[in-house]
């Protein structure tokens, strides 16, 4: 019998949870000195360390310290970067909720919920001026032209991801329906990959290479993998399962423009397409238990979540292929495997 | 010539939607494809022809709305179709970064009319951000930065180096690739003070700092002294590090041209306790 064909695989099962517990024990650790202890802890301090204490997967950060290494720099070179990320990751989070009147964040109430938007808001803003300290940190590790140009890397990540979020919450506050793919990708890219793949990508190589790579090539390779990323996010908020830690079917509730709502939108007859818009006008807790039902089931009457899926795979295809351009020249590394198992992790993790 | 209808082809799929039942109960065995080059139905010239000949349950409705991009296809149709966006989205991102970086570098050439006006502001940002960092400090750097000579010999250096190449074409009578920006990188954990003094000099050369020495010959001298070109911005560094059990005292050496060892200068560095 002939031996069945192989194809390429990394051992993403084993080696990706165990480098992001790695690197994420690495800088939650870093990241605790960071945060301020004494008052007022109550009303800010309290609040600030709550969702990085909650557990995240700390793929952004981890992506950094990997970046770094595969390109032969020290992690600990990188850890100050990488915390700062996970700062202003998890303010833009706590902002992320507010503005989308979310009600769960990594299995637990939001932190407006639990503590009310003024003081939620308060936090937000403190914990984004917090990413500021670890990154003048940086001067005395990398020095200061590198510290400085990881700085002006922030500012722009910080730009990308407020435009990407203008453009999400201006789509649902103008009720904008029949949007294009390429519509919702554009916003991804910034919204999404800027943040969680790109930024993490291009500082750590920065950093692994003391400044001297170019790092345009990333922005490809971030959105391609950042894109699969987050629809398959979109696509977990479809499926019952507690690990996930956000609400079941939040998105259609919230009235997010996933790829699965445009294009049911784009296949429903006018009858449908009227009641969604219905839908859409109306305000969060307008919304009912039955009316989202009744999308998510139009969702699988049109094959919407099997073509999100399909177009995942796609550019996670496509992410491969960008990797082989930037990381394929490289010295075989756990870094290096870790950062191609991402590819293939983004549809494995819960 | 009219639209493939036969059981199991793409054409066959693209007018059902998938249904989840189907899929889960049955083995999917997909027929050779029945043709090998494109459709050319005269009734797809003007709307979709599937609405020639009546619709299927779960096709596309006929008053849906119809848009360049399609919908639901076989899988190769949609990830190809995914692909290929992405690309042109990426593509159209990038071109117009590149677009926003060219206006940007059309205004700074502009300004580059007063190119001693902006290595000073540039230098005095530098200047301004080493002043911000917690444990760095330099003083009196500001006098050095604004002599115009200096800045002549740094365009000078950067020349005779003859690894500033500039990629970029450069405004007739204008100087070298650096601009002139001075990055002076100092890692010391104690407070310091540079002094650069440089003789006016007509010439180009590469300056060579090798050590400077306190005038108690006890005391260990300053050896990590370097002038380099950053590869990527063409600028010049003065890279100056102090060892963190450096004793407090004033340091200074010459500053000589690499090549022919002559002095051009001075260089003191005042450690402070």
């Amino acid at each position: 019998m002939a031996p069945a064909p192989t194809t390429e695989r990394v051992h993403t099962p084993q080696l990706i949870p165990k480098m992001l517990e790695e690197y994420g024990t690495m800088t939650r650790q870093a990241l605790r000195e960071y945060l301020p202890s004494g008052a007022p802890r109550q009303h800010l301090y309290d609040l600030l360390s709550d969702y990085p204490e909650r557990g995240g997967k700390m793929m952004r950060s981890s992506l950094c310290l990997a970046t770094a290494g595969a390109f032969g720099g020290r992690r600990e070179d990188a850890l100050c970067s990488a915390v700062a990320i996970e700062l202003l990751h998890n303010a833009l989070l706590i902002h992320d909720d507010i503005e989308d009147e979310s009600e769960e964040r990594r299995g637990r109430p939001t932190l407006h919920l639990l503590h009310g938007i003024p003081l939620a808001l308060n936090a937000g803003d403190t914990l984004s001026l917090l990413s500021l300290r670890p990154l003048l940190d940086n001067a005395r590790h990398i020095g200061s032209r590198l510290a400085m140009r990881i700085l002006k890397e922030t500012e722009r990540v910080a730009w990308e991801s407020a435009e990407g979020q203008a453009m999400e919450l201006g789509w649902r506050r103008d009720n904008c329906n029949g949007l294009h793919d390429a519509d919702y990708l554009t916003m991804v890219l910034k919204k999404t990959c800027w943040l969680a793949i790109i930024h993490p990508s291009r500082v750590g190589a920065l950093i692994g290479t003391r400044g001297g790579i170019d790092p345009e090539p990333f922005i490809r390779f971030g959105f391609f993998l950042g894109a699969a990323f987050q629809i398959q996010d979109d696509l977990l908020n479809l499926v019952a399962d507690r690990r996930y830690g956000k609400e079941l079917n939040g998105d259609i509730c919230e009235g997010k423009r996933t790829l699965m709502l445009n294009h049911t939108y784009r296949e429903a007859s006018t009858e449908e397409r009227r009641r969604l818009t219905e839908f859409l006008a109306l305000s969060r807790e307008q919304r009912t238990a039955e009316q989202v039902l009744w999308i998510r089931r139009l969702m699988d009457t049109y094959g919407s979540v099997d073509y999100a899926r399909r177009i995942a795979h796609g550019l996670a295809g496509a992410a491969l292929h960008e990797y082989e351009g930037i990381y394929g020249g490289l010295p075989d590394s756990r870094d290096k495997q870790f950062i191609r198992g991402m590819v293939t992790w983004v549809f494995e993790r819960i | 010539m009219a639209t493939i209808t036969h059981k199991g082809s793409r054409a066959k799929k693209r007018r059902h939607a998938p249904k989840p039942t189907t899929l889960k109960n049955e083995r999917l065995r997909r027929q050779d494809p029945a043709r090998t080059g494109p459709i050319r139905n005269a009734t797809t010239y003007l709307r979709d022809s599937r609405s020639w000949g009546g619709r299927t349950p779960g096709s596309t409705r006929p008053d849906a709305q119809k848009h360049t991009q399609g919908s639901t296809g076989s899988v190769d149709d949609v990830v190809t179709r995914g692909v290929k966006l992405g690309y042109k989205v990426i593509e159209d991102y990038l071109r117009q970064g590149q677009h926003t970086a060219a206006q940007t570098r059309k205004v700074s050439e502009k300004k580059e009319s007063s190119k001693v006006g902006e290595r000073e502001e540039i230098l005095e940002s530098v200047l301004r951000f080493y002043k911000d960092m917690t444990d760095l400090w330099i003083d009196g750097v500001g006098g050095i930065v604004r002599n115009p000579a200096f800045t002549s010999w740094l365009n000078g250096a950067v020349q005779r180096n003859g690894a500033a190449a500039p990629s970029r074409e450069k405004e007739p009578g204008s100087v070298n690739g650096a601009d002139g920006a001075l990055a002076i990188e100092i890692v010391s954990k104690r407070r310091t003070q540079v002094t650069l003094d440089l003789r006016p000099y007509p010439g180009r050369y590469t300056p060579l700092v090798c050590a400077l020495h306190a005038p108690n010959p006890k005391i260990p001298p300053l050896t990590k002294i370097a002038f380099r070109l950053d590869q990527r911005s063409r600028s010049p560094i003065l890279q100056l590090k102090v060892p963190g059990r450096q004793p407090a005292a004033l340091y200074t050496g010459v500053v000589i041209d690499k090549h022919t060892h002559e002095p051009r200068g001075t260089l003191c560095v005042r450690v402070l306790p």
